[in-house]
C-alpha cells in the first residue's frame, strides 16, 4: 500500500463520507438516550429513508423531495415505535426489534411490487445529492481532495451535531429534554409533559435516521440494496454508548466508526479476503466499546487515588 | 349420571380462565398481524382473504405441508427456546443467530470426518454442533461481563462476525470438493450421519423429535431444578434474586451457555436433518432466530407454548411460499405478519384505554434503558 498524501486525503475523504450517515443516526440514538428512550429502531428508519427517497426520487425527479420522503418516512418509523413504548408501554427492545424486520421485509416487498425486481434497485433516471464543490479549495491538492464530493447532507450532519450540542445545554427546551431523561418523576412534578417530549424526541429521531439513510441510497451511489444499512443503526447505539449521548461525544466516536468502515473498504482491493474487511466494523465496534471500558476504569482508579492522597 | 367431583372442576374452570387470559394478547397481536398483511395484500393488488385462506392452507392443510411446516419449525424451536431461558432469566441476548451458524458449521465438519455406526456420528457431531454453540455464547457472556458492556451490542455484533466467520471457513478451508456447482458455497455433504425422515416421502426428520425432547427437559429444567428456579427469579426480579442469595454472574454463564447449547443445538439438527452440509448463509436468511424470539415471545417464554408458536411461525411462512408460488404475492409479506405480531405483543392495550380516565401511571423505565453501563 502506498501511503502518499494524496492517497491518505483520499481515506480521509471516505472516512468523513462514512461517518456522516452513522453521525445522523448516532445523534438521533443520544437524542433517545436523554429522554430515557431505547431506541434500537434506528436500524428500521434508516432502511425507510434509505427506500423511501429512492421511491420518491423515481417518481419525482426531485432530490429534495426525495430528502424529505426519506426524512418522513424515518418519522413514521420511529414515531410507530415511540408510540408503542410510550403510550403501549411495550418493550423498547421488541417493538424496536420488531420495526427493523418490518422494514426489511416491507422495503423487500415493495421493491418486488413496485420496481419488479429483488435485492436492488437502479434505474438511469435517479438523481443523486448534488456534490459540493468549495470555490477556490478543490485546486488545493491535499484539502481539495479531502472535501471533494460531499453533499449538502454530509454538512448537514456535521451542523446538525453543534446545533443539537447548543440546543441540549444552552437552550430552556434542551434543559427540560435532559431532565425528562435524569429524573422523569422530578420533570413530571414540575409540570414537563414526559410522555410528550418522549413521544416527540423518538420521532424527531427518526427524522435524522431517515436523513441517514438517505444518505446511503443517493449520496457515494444512488440506489437500494436489501440491508443496505448493514447494521449502521446498531453500531451506531455503540457509537453512543462511547459518546456518553454527547452531540460532541459522538462526533468523536462516529469518526472512529467511519474511519474502520473507510479502511475496511480500502483494504477491499488487497490481498485481505472481503469476509475479513466486511467484518471489520462490528470488530472495531467491540474492541472500541471493551478500550472505552478500560480507559474510564482507570480514569476512576486514577481520581480514587488522588482523593486518598 | 356420572358425577363430577365439584373440587376437580373447579380447578379445572380456574386453569381454563387462566389459559385464556395468557392466550389473549398473543391472540390480539395474531388477529392485527394477519388484518395488516391482508391490507398490504389488497393495497398490492392481490384478493386477501384469498391470500391469507391459501397461506394457511398451504401452511398447514395437508400432510404434505404440514411436514414441511414441521421441518422449518424445528430450528425455530430451538432459536425460541434459547431465546425464553436468556430473556426469562433478564439476560436478552440476540445471540442465537450467530450460535446456530457456528454449531451448524462444525456440526457439518465433525458429521463429514467422524466415522462408525450412523448414530454414533450424529450424537458426536450433535454434541459438537451444541459445544460450538456453547463457546460462542461464552465467549458474548464473558466480554458482557468482564467489560460491563451491554449483552444486546455484544450479541448483535458477534452475530455479524460469526456469519462472516462461516462465510470465509466455507468459502475458503472446507469448501465442497465434489459439488457439481462451483459456485455454491457449501460443505461436503455428509453421509453417514444423517438424522433419518420420520416418514418416508415426507421432509420431516428425527431432529423434530429431539426439540419435542429439548422443550420437555427444558420444561422440567425451569419448573423442577433449582437452576430454572433461580433463572426463573433472576428474570423476575435481579435485586430480590441478589437479596436472596442467588449469584448473578454464576447464573448469567450458566444460563447463557445452556442457551448457546440451545441455539447450537438447532443449527446442528438443521444440517444432520435437512441440509446434509453447511450452505453459506442457511441459518441467517430463513430468519430462524429471529423467528425464535417471535415464538418465545408469543409463548411468555413457555416451552410447550413455545413448541406450538414455532410450528405457527413456520407454517406461515410455509404458507408464504405456497402463495408465492400460486399468486404471486411476495413472500416477505409472512415477515410483514410477523414483525407486526412481535411489535403488539408486549403493548398493554388495556393500560393504553384505561389511561384515559386514571391518572398517569408510574413512570418505568423501559427495558435495558440505560445504555450507560460502562459508565463511571
Amino acid at each position: 500500500m502506498n501511503l502518499s498524501p494524496e492517497y491518505l486525503a483520499v481515506l480521509a475523504n471516505s472516512t468523513i463520507r462514512m461517518t456522516t450517515p452513522i453521525l445522523l443516526v448516532t445523534l438521533a440514538a443520544a437524542l433517545c438516550t436523554r429522554v430515557k428512550l431505547f431506541n434500537i429502531a434506528l436500524e428500521g428508519a434508516m432502511i425507510a429513508g434509505a427506500f423511501f427517497s429512492i421511491v420518491a426520487n423515481y417518481y419525482t425527479g426531485s432530490v429534495w423531495l426525495s430528502v424529505a420522503a426519506g426524512a418522513v418516512s424515518g418519522m413514521a418509523v420511529c414515531g410507530l415505535v415511540g408510540f408503542c413504548v410510550v403510550h403501549l408501554k411495550a418493550s423498547a427492545v421488541v417493538a424496536g426489534l420488531a420495526a427493523n424486520t418490518l422494514m426489511t421485509a416491507a422495503t423487500t416487498y415493495l421493491l418486488s411490487i413496485i420496481f419488479n425486481t429483488k435485492g436492488v434497485f437502479t434505474h438511469p433516471s435517479l438523481v443523486s445529492l448534488p456534490k459540493i464543490t468549495l470555490p477556490g479549495v478543490s485546486r488545493i491538492p491535499f484539502i481539495g481532495t479531502l472535501f471533494s464530493g460531499l453533499t449538502p447532507l454530509d454538512y448537514l450532519a456535521f451542523g446538525l451535531a453543534g446545533l443539537l450540542y447548543v440546543f441540549l445545554y444552552k437552550t430552556v427546551p434542551g434543559f427540560r429534554l435532559r431532565a425528562v431523561g435524569i429524573n422523569p418523576e422530578a420533570a413530571r412534578s414540575l409540570g414537563t409533559p414526559v410522555e410528550r417530549w418522549q413521544l416527540l424526541t423518538i420521532t424527531f429521531s427518526g427524522l435524522l435516521c431517515g436523513l441517514g439513510g438517505c444518505l446511503l441510497s443517493m449520496g457515494t451511489v444512488t440506489l437500494f440494496i436489501q440491508n443496505i444499512t448493514s447494521g449502521r443503526g446498531y453500531i451506531a447505539l455503540a457509537a453512543n454508548t462511547l459518546g456518553q449521548s454527547h452531540p460532541l461525544g459522538v462526533l468523536l466516536s462516529c469518526g472512529f466508526f467511519g474511519f474502520s468502515q473507510a479502511v475496511g473498504n480500502a483494504l477491499q482491493n488487497t490481498a485481505l479476503k472481503t469476509q475479513m474487511t466486511f467484518s471489520i466494523p462490528y470488530a472495531a465496534t467491540i474492541i472500541a466499546l471493551i478500550a472505552f471500558h478500560l480507559y474510564t476504569q482507570h480514569k476512576k482508579k486514577k481520581a480514587k487515588e488522588a482523593l486518598l492522597h | 349420571m356420572h358425577h363430577k367431583q365439584p373440587l376437580g372442576n373447579e380447578s379445572l374452570r380456574h386453569w381454563l380462565r387462566r389459559f385464556a387470559g395468557d392466550l389473549k394478547q398473543p391472540a390480539l397481536a395474531i388477529f392485527a398481524g394477519l388484518v395488516v398483511g391482508g391490507m398490504v395484500i389488497a393495497l398490492s393488488g392481490f384478493h386477501p382473504l384469498t391470500a391469507i385462506g391459501s397461506m394457511l392452507k398451504g401452511g398447514f392443510g395437508s400432510a404434505y405441508y404440514l411436514t414441511t411446516t414441521l421441518t422449518r419449525a424445528t430450528p425455530i424451536i430451538f432459536a425460541g427456546l434459547a431465546a425464553a431461558l436468556a430473556w426469562g432469566s433478564g439476560y436478552p441476548s440476540l445471540g442465537a443467530s450467530g450460535q446456530m451458524i457456528l454449531g451448524a458449521l462444525v456440526c457439518s465438519q465433525a458429521a463429514v470426518r467422524f466415522t462408525g455406526p450412523p448414530l454414533w456420528v450424529i450424537t458426536l457431531s450433535l454434541l459438537c454442533g451444541m459445544l460450538g454453540g456453547m463457546l460462542y455464547s461464552l465467549l458474548a457472556a464473558w466480554i458482557s461481563d468482564r467489560f460491563k458492556l451491554y449483552l444486546l451490542i455484544v450479541t448483535l455484533m458477534l452475530n455479524y462476525i460469526a456469519d462472516y466467520i462461516a462465510s470465509y471457513t466455507t468459502t475458503y478451508l472446507v469448501k465442497d470438493p465434489f459439488g457439481a456447482d462451483a459456485s455454491a458455497i457449501q460443505t461436503q455433504r455428509i453421509e453417514s450421519g444423517i438424522l433419518p425422515r420420520i416418514f418416508t416421502g415426507y421432509t420431516v426428520h428425527w431432529g423434530f423429535v429431539i426439540a419435542l425432547i429439548t422443550v420437555i427437559a427444558i420444561l422440567f429444567i425451569m419448573k423442577k431444578t433449582t437452576f430454572g428456579y433461580r433463572a426463573r427469579m433472576g428474570g423476575l426480579n435481579p435485586r430480590f434474586a441478589e437479596y436472596g442469595g442467588i449469584n448473578s454472574r454464576r447464573m448469567m454463564y450458566g444460563v447463557l451457555l445452556l442457551s448457546g447449547a440451545l441455539a447450537g443445538l438447532g443449527g446442528a439438527c438443521e444440517v444432520l436433518g435437512a441440509r446434509f452440509r453447511y450452505v453459506d448463509g442457511m441459518i441467517t436468511s430463513p430468519g430462524y432466530a429471529w423467528s425464535g424470539i417471535i415464538a418465545s415471545l408469543m409463548a411468555n417464554n413457555h416451552p410447550v407454548g413455545i413448541f406450538f408458536s414455532s410450528i405457527f411461525l413456520a407454517g406461515l411462512t410455509t404458507g408464504g411460499g405456497a402463495i408465492e408460488r400460486s399468486m404471486g404475492v411476495p413472500s416477505e409479506v409472512t415477515t410483514i405478519i410477523q414483525s407486526v405480531i412481535t411489535l403488539l405483543i408486549t403493548a398493554r392495550f388495556v393500560v393504553a384505554v384505561r389511561k384515559r380516565h386514571a391518572s398517569p401511571a408510574p413512570y418505568t423505565p423501559p427495558e435495558g434503558g440505560d445504555l450507560h453501563e460502562s459508565q463511571p
